[in-house]
Order: C-alpha cells, then structure tokens, then sequence
C-alpha cells in the first residue's frame, strides 16, 4: 500500500484478524448452542402433553369418585324416605311402635349424616378445576418458552422457519392465580365484606 | 324456590356436576348447564331462566364479558347473575360488580354458601 501509514495497515490488519476470529468463536458457540436450544423447544410439546395428560386422567377420576357420590346421595335420599313411609305406617297403630321408631330415628338421622358427608366430599372435588387451570398457566408458559426458542432459532439463522414445526395452540382460559384455599370460608367472608363496602359506597 | 329455573356456566365439566348436585341438594332441582359465555347466550335465547350462575375463565367467551352482554339486553338486562369463579384479587371483584353481578363467591365453595347467596340474591331483586 504505497503512500498509506504502514503501522496504521498493520493496526487494521490485526483489528480485521481478531475481528474474524471472533466471528469465528461466535460462529461456533452458535452451532454449539443450536443443537440445546433445538431440543428445548421440541422438549416443550411433550411437556405440554404430559401435563395435558395429568388433567384428563385427573378430571376422569374426579367423574368417578362423583359417579359413585351420586348413588350415595340416591340411596340414601331412598332411605330417608323409606323410613318416612314405615314412620307413618307405625305411627297408625303398631304394639312395638315406640321402640322401632326409635331405631328408625337413628337410621334416618345417619342416613341425613352421610348426605351431608357426601356433600363435603363433593366440596373437596372442586379442588380438579382449580389445580387444571394451574396447570393450564403452567402449559400456556412453557408454550411462551417454546415460541421464544424457535423464534431465536429462526432469527439467528440456526434453523430456517420450514424446518421450524409451528404446533396448534389449544385455547386456554385459566386463572393464573387459581388456588386451592383449605381456609376458603374466611376468603369468601372477606369477598362478602368487600362487595358490603363496594355497595355502601354507591 | 324449588322450580325457580337455574342456568349453571363452567367449562369445567366438574364444576358444572359439582354445581348441578349441591343445587338439588338445596332443593333447586331445574337447573340447565352452559359451558361459555357464548353457550349460555344461545340457550338464553331459546330458553327463559329465572337465575344464572356464571363461572369467569372460560374459552370463546368469558363470564365478564357475558355478564356485560346480558346487562346491555334489554330483554335479559334484569337476570339475577351470581359469579362463582376462582378469581379473588380485589380489583376483579369489584370489576365484576361494576359490570352488574348481584353476588360473588369464590371457589372453592361450600354447599351452604351456594345456597345462602342465591336465596340472597332473590331476596334483594
């Protein structure tokens, strides 16, 4: 280069050099991080899939134990009633009428007392709604993930966007901060004493 | 209020189970099942109610966004609409309430309470 600074060429010379390895370096660190960046996205959908999987078999045993918490209350309406019946039967005319009344008391009054169990049981299998939307938040996040990572790989030009397998979407509505409260009658009393105020307010 | 006609709404399969059994507990034993905002419209058109029970969260159209339909109809506007919903962040209480809910109760709920706030509800409208 006649007639340029020779210690400046030799300075952009090694500038262009470093430059170059550093492309390099980063070139590399690319490749080495696409084949993890890859694998986390495609780990995603079975991810999803599995905790998909973890609210049907859930929502599915819930229908059963609520199946079986449906005869319970039949039957023992039934039997309720039935003692009703042979109440009055006894009550027109019978010699040991006072003492079978008496047992009929405590069938019906244990009868009455298992309705209100399987009342409380029924109470507790709310508890399949409220962990499905904790795990529809859980989803809808690594879903967020997924769609971040292929977006990365796409932008880097570590994977082109039609080797990149875009998956459907379910619809999700949830509650992000669904929870199952053991203490729930003291929450609703304070919701009770907030819309108290809201409407004394107005 | 035993014939007293009741539309449940939850996308929850469960929760409209758990909801239809605790309100024949109680002795409302006519009760209809929705499962969206948008369902629950289509039903009300062909169907008359007494009372609506509406979850928040649901897909194609949420209870809000229900309850702000059913209050800017004329013909449903004073549909009595208890909220039962997972949602107790105080800001969505009042938000619901601003939107013309005539209760709220926040799930999970017991069977009593369900009861006491419908009895409630009809008892102020």
């Amino acid at each position: 280069m006649p007639g340029k600074n020779p210690e400046m060429v030799d300075k952009i010379r090694r500038e262009l050099n470093d430059l170059t390895s550093s492309i390099s370096k980063m070139m590399e660190l690319f490749r080495q991080i696409k084949q993890p960046i890859q694998e986390s996205s495609e780990k995603v959908p079975s991810t999803t899939m599995q905790l998909e999987k973890v609210t049907q078999q859930t929502e599915k045993a819930t229908h059963k134990v609520l199946d079986i918490v449906e005869l319970l209350t039949n039957r023992n309406s039934e039997i309720i009633e039935i003692c009703h019946k042979i109440d009055s039967v006894l009550e027109s005319g019978s010699g040991k009428a006072a003492e079978v009344g008496k047992l009929l008391e405590n069938i019906m009054d244990n009868a009455n007392a298992n309705l209100s169990d399987t009342m409380v049981i029924m109470e507790a299998l709310q508890f399949q709604d409220i962990t499905s939307q904790q795990i529809d938040h859980a989803v809808s996040q690594l879903e967020d993930v997924e769609s971040k990572l292929k977006t990365l790989l796409i932008s880097t030009g570590m994977a082109k966007a039609n080797e990149v397998v875009q998956n459907d979407k379910k619809n999700r509505a949830f509650d992000p901060n669904a929870k199952y409260d053991a203490d729930h009658q003291n929450q609703q009393r304070e919701v009770d004493d907030l819309i108290s105020s809201i409407v004394k307010t107005d | 209020m035993p014939n007293l006609k009741i539309l449940a709404i939850d996308d929850s399969p469960t929760m409209r189970r758990i909801i239809v059994n605790t309100l024949k507990r109680a002795g409302f034993e006519n009760v209809s099942e929705a499962s969206d905002g948008k369902d629950a419209l289509a039903k009300l058109k062909t169907d008359k109610f007494d009372f609506i029970i509406t979850d928040w969260n649901m897909p194609e159209m949420d209870g809000l966004t229900f309850v702000n339909s059913v209050r800017s109809d004329p013909e449903l506007q004073s549909l009595p609409i208890l909220m039962v919903t997972t949602r107790s962040v105080k800001e969505d209480i009042m938000q619901a309430i601003k939107a013309g809910v005539n209760n709220y109760i926040v799930k999970p709920f017991t069977p009593e309470t369900i009861a006491e706030k419908i009895n409630q509800v009809l008892a102020s409208v």
